[in-house]
């Protein structure tokens, strides 16, 4: 099996999901770049190039370059949606979702409830996230957690080439509005990936590793650190379990509460501010379901709350540290 | 003439570059029986016992707990008491260079490629030094070559093992509709005379050891060899709703609780385990071939492959390994087993005693192909 | 007038379905007093010749969007008032199961994209529809309704902009009834719409609301344009506002007599049976027995919404997906 990076493997769903349903298209700015001028075409096919390759294979209507106006452009995704199509609209950094929040949170999240269930909404929203790029306040925010506030949206979080790949296929096959985010320092992260399709389900937690001392439920790109931070636990002979919930709506319940229970202590590491965050969100699931079984308070490794800043020293410490996970993990490790 | 045994790191499957100690089951001065378990490492996807493959004293512990080491590093040294001080040192002190030579089989040579057949692709995993006959090694339903992580890379110290991905699983195509076990075989058939065109030792699994009599069946010529581990084919009843419900898990936790009843130890089952068959099973076409196989492997009314008639035409060694908590196949019936097959139980052992008891299936299995020279 | 030629069918048609919307507002803000009419409405009476107009001039299958104000577009689309009025009731048969609301009816087998409790929020929406028709080559067209507020939201603007670039097959209708809410037009808007629409280089016709045949003849116009692929038009509709922003506004932020004024003299129905007159196209006793059959139907949608029941409590959390685990 080939190894693939983490922006191939989407652009090898997208490639695959175009050629096989005439309804899907692709929108955004620059998704292919260079259209209206004179030079090269699909000039950076996206701006983490993630969509290239595909205005040659679709053609122009179905790969189709918007202006800078995403409140227009999402919102006529979202009608799209609503009459027949299945569109794909990219937002380039999450950070605007601020400009187009009305248009997911008040329309194409609500479209099915407020029609009294005669509406189908099968739009996916694309959008880069995270900090560690040095891009500093305004295109480095984590807004999973606020997108996971808002019933009718669903929420996707892949960590990894291969979840990419299945759950971008999962996610515009699927009927609902997604939001699917793709932390900007994974693109390049390599792993093993099918040539052939794959759906991934959503609500499925993957047990990134076995361990029984500790639990950390690791959300995106912090599975990475949560991987390292369980390497430097074996020297300390604390066998850390790692869980990537994947999709925080819906979120995996019945296999955190499983291994919460099992392990009985629990960290976890999360991108997203402090305050009303998935990991506060997880914390207070987890000690309700699982009072009896948990052996210690359940650690919150977050960013803190403060906006993104733009020196690299401040950056990197704004971002959860393998270290700090497994100072967390060790807190309670022994109690 | 003292003799000095290495206890390396082993290598668990294809992906497995290095490993961690995470625990000395025993300490320097103990004896040590052949099969004892010794120490417990750990990957990144699971943790499992190393067993002593000699007998001895152990001498020297080079690896402590904690440490994280490269395939085929030196763990500690086993020797028997005539062993002087100063030999053991040298021998770990030289151990590095020994390395460089390329112990045969010891995470030397192992590649992945997929050839062409008619009908689609075969991904297959290839071990050991060319030359001479090679062992090819067949999973079973809903498997994949995985499944030989801890004996594809031992059973190359004695010669060249193919392990291959069955139709319709892992890398290798879908079959055709209509007979998916005819396909399967022309495809197999096609596969071994293109990558292995001498002489054959075939080791089965369950489905894929039911393949493996039929190709010796068909191509009694070329098979030297047959080790068959839980058979399908020779008895009557089989656990059908095992495949049912293989089939029809398509989350974690219910297909957890599926191959959970392949072992006996149910706590082997690592969650990379149960993802790495969940990556099988979401490819594209997969479930639907899946259930065709099902149903061609059994219905309402039992088995539906037979092997027991082919088995008794072959004048190659014919070896049955089963587990004695098997509760996939059963064991067979004193009469379902063909006169020429010699059965070898293994005590506390599933359906998949070549991954619950490796060393034992291992080493019946290299038995049996030395039976046949 | 001149110009347009209406069978005598369809002028009974227009008289029929301005008549509904003017007495299923009406009959709403008596249904409000009851108590019966849960949260706040917002009334279209006085407006009725521009949904007429424009969807008489529209395919079953073309879409339109609407605004908070939306009654009048739903019933001139052909949805069914029965469904509507238990939506406003808030029961479990209405058009929306009664999870929607007046701000919320839909009805998309009619094309009916939804009224919307943003203002503007339907013109991007309408854009995708019109997207989706040219690409799956339909010929559907799509016609977002918008009022003079909503010509200061930032996203009508970017509406526009999207439409004409992308060619899309959509109308613009502003309903300019002159109030935003409690404030003026002439308060809170800057230059003038058919200007704003020419900077995107889309074409608008400036139409008196209150003349049916006007608006029928505009909307004509500028549809068949619209459909034969020639990119976005606008069309800017001056019509009265005969309520208060909503059902509870007391609306004295106008005068009495302004008020009388508005329906004394800019009384589309009133307008529509004077033209009528004038070339003897129809009898006047015609138009009251349609006044009659109206009044009936419009009894029977709210004895029907009175009957139905509240929706289940099960109904709370369904319908938040298509399917969610």
């Amino acid at each position: 099996m080939a190894q693939k990076s983490f922006r191939q493997a989407l652009n090898e769903a997208l490639h695959h999901e175009m050629a096989r349903d005439p309804s899907v298209l692709l929108i955004g700015e620059d998704v292919t770049g260079g259209a209206g001028a004179n030079g090269e075409k699909d000039a950076w096919g996206g701006v983490f190039g993630v969509s290239r390759g595909l205005l040659g294979q679709f053609g122009p209507e179905r790969v189709r370059d918007t202006p800078i106006s995403e409140a227009a452009f999402i919102g006529a995704a979202a009608g799209a949606a609503l009459t027949g199509m299945r569109p794909v609209a990219e937002i380039m950094f999450s950070d605007f979702f601020g400009v187009c929040l009305d248009q997911i949170m008040n329309q194409a999240a609500k479209f099915r409830y407020m029609f009294g269930g005669r509406a189908r909404t099968p739009l996916v929203i694309r959008a880069t996230y995270g900090a560690g790029s040095r891009s500093a306040s305004q295109h480095s925010q984590s807004f999973h957690s606020i997108m996971t506030h808002i019933p009718g949206l669903k929420v996707v979080i892949p960590s990894n080439p291969y979840d990419a790949k299945g759950l971008l296929l999962q996610a515009i096959r699927d009927d609902d509005p997604v939001i699917f985010l793709e932390h900007k320092m994974l693109y390049d992260t390599v792993g093993e990936v099918p040539d052939r399709a794959y759906t991934i389900p959503f609500g499925e937690a993957r047990v990134v590793r076995d361990g029984k001392d500790v639990l950390i439920i690791a959300i995106g790109r912090m599975v990475l650190v949560a991987e390292e931070a369980a390497r430097l636990l074996v020297a300390e002979g604390i066998s850390a379990c790692i869980i990537d919930p994947r999709t925080t709506s819906p979120l995996d319940e019945e296999t955190l509460q499983e291994f919460a229970s099992e392990i009985g202590r629990v960290v976890i590491v999360d991108e997203s501010n402090p305050r009303c965050s998935i990991a506060t969100d997880i914390s207070a699931l987890l000690a309700d379901r699982c009072f009896d079984d948990l052996k210690a308070p359940i650690k919150l490794v977050t960013a803190p709350h403060a906006p993104v800043p733009y020196a690299p020293n401040l950056e990197d410490a704004y971002i959860p540290t393998p270290a700090a996970v497994a100072d967390a993990a060790k807190m309670i490790a022994r109690r | 003439m003292s003799t000095i045994e290495a206890v390396t790191m082993p290598k668990w499957g294809m992906t497995m570059t290095e490993g961690t100690i995470t625990s000395w089951l025993v300490t320097e001065g103990d004896v040590i029986e052949r099969g004892q378990e010794i120490v417990e490492i750990e990957t990144t996807k699971l943790s499992n016992v190393v067993e002593a493959a000699a007998e001895g004293i152990l001498r020297r512990i080079v690896l402590a707990e904690g440490t994280t080491a490269p395939v085929g590093a030196l763990a500690a040294v086993i020797a028997d008491e005539s062993a002087s001080e100063e030999e053991i040192a040298a021998f770990v002190a030289s151990y590095a260079d020994r390395q460089g030579e390329g112990l045969s089989g010891q995470s030397a040579g192992t590649s992945s490629r997929t050839i062409e057949v008619p009908g689609g692709q075969i991904n297959l995993v290839e071990a050991g030094a060319e030359g001479g006959e090679t062992i090819i090694l067949l999973h079973g339903f809903g498997g994949d070559l995985k499944t030989w992580m801890f004996n594809q890379d031992e059973l190359a110290a004695v010669g060249r093992v193919i392990a291959i991905d069955l139709p319709g699983h892992g890398g290798s195509s879908a079959v055709a509709a209509g007979d998916p076990v005819a396909d399967i075989l022309i495809r197999l058939e096609a596969a071994l005379d293109t990558v292995a065109p001498g002489k054959l030792h075939l080791v089965g699994h369950s489905f894929g050891a039911g393949v493996a009599a039929l190709l010796a069946g068909r191509r009694p010529d070329r098979v030297s060899s047959l080790s068959l581990i839980a058979p399908v084919g020779l008895g009557k009843t089989m656990n059908r709703d095992f495949l049912v419900d293989f089939v029809a898990a398509e989350r974690r936790r219910p297909l957890q609780n599926v191959l959970e009843r392949l072992f006996a130890d149910p706590s082997k089952i690592t969650s990379d385990m149960v993802e790495e068959t969940l990556k099988s099973k979401r490819l594209e076409g997969v479930p639907e071939c899946l259930s065709q196989l099902a149903d061609a492997i059994a219905d309402q009314t039992g088995q539906r492959i037979s092997i027991g008639d082919t088995l008794t035409k072959l004048t190659c060694p014919v070896l049955l390994i089963w587990g004695d908590l098997d509760k996939i196949v059963p064991l067979p019936q004193a009469g379902e087993v063909p006169a020429n097959a010699r059965l070898q139980t293994i005590a506390n052992a599933g359906h998949m005693p070549q991954m619950e008891a490796a060393s034992a299936v291992n080493d019946a299995i290299v038995e049996n192909i030395r039976r046949a020279k | 007038m001149a110009g347009t030629q209406l069978s005598r069918t369809e002028i009974l048609e227009a008289y029929q379905a301005m008549r509904t919307i003017r007495r299923f507002e009406e009959r709403i803000m008596d249904e409000v007093g009851t108590g019966d009419i849960p949260g706040n409405t917002h009334l279209y009476a006085g407006q009725e010749a521009s949904a007429v107009g424009i969807c008489m001039r529209l395919r079953e299958d073309d879409y339109i969007s609407s605004t908070h104000r939306g009654h009048g577009h739903c019933i001139a689309k052909g949805v069914d008032i029965d469904g509507m009025m238990a939506e406003l009731f808030g029961r479990s048969g209405g058009i929306c199961g009664g999870k929607g609301g007046s701000m919320h009816i839909a009805d998309l087998r009619k094309g009916m994209l939804g009224a919307n409790g943003i203002v503007a929020g339907g013109a991007p929406i309408t854009c995708g529809a019109a997207l989706s028709a040219k690409m799956r080559g339909t010929g559907q067209i799509a016609v977002a309704f918008a009022g003079d507020g909503a010509m200061n939201e930032g996203v009508m603007a970017e509406s526009f902009n999207l439409a004409k670039i992308w060619n899309l097959p959509i109308l613009f209708v502003i309903e300019d009834n002159e109030f935003g809410e409690a404030t003026a037009n002439s308060f809170a808007s800057a230059g003038n719409f058919l200007q704003r629409a020419a900077g995107y280089a889309i074409p608008g016709i400036e139409v008196d609301g209150t003349d049916f045949f006007a608006v029928y003849e505009a909307a004509g116009e500028a549809i068949t344009k619209v459909r034969e692929g020639g990119g976005p038009m606008m069309l800017h509709i001056h019509v009265p506002r005969y309520y208060g922003h909503y059902s509870g506004d007391p609306d004295n932020y106008r005068t009495e007599e302004e008020k009388a004024a508005m329906r004394r003299d800019r009384d589309c129905l009133t307008i529509f049976r004077k033209n009528l007159k004038e070339v003897s196209l129809l009898e006047m006793a015609e138009l009251d027995a349609l006044d009659a059959e109206v009044e009936a139907a419009i009894d029977g949608a709210v004895k029907a919404a009175r009957s139905s029941p509240f929706p289940a409590l099960s109904a709370l959390t369904t319908d938040v997906y298509v399917k969610y685990v």
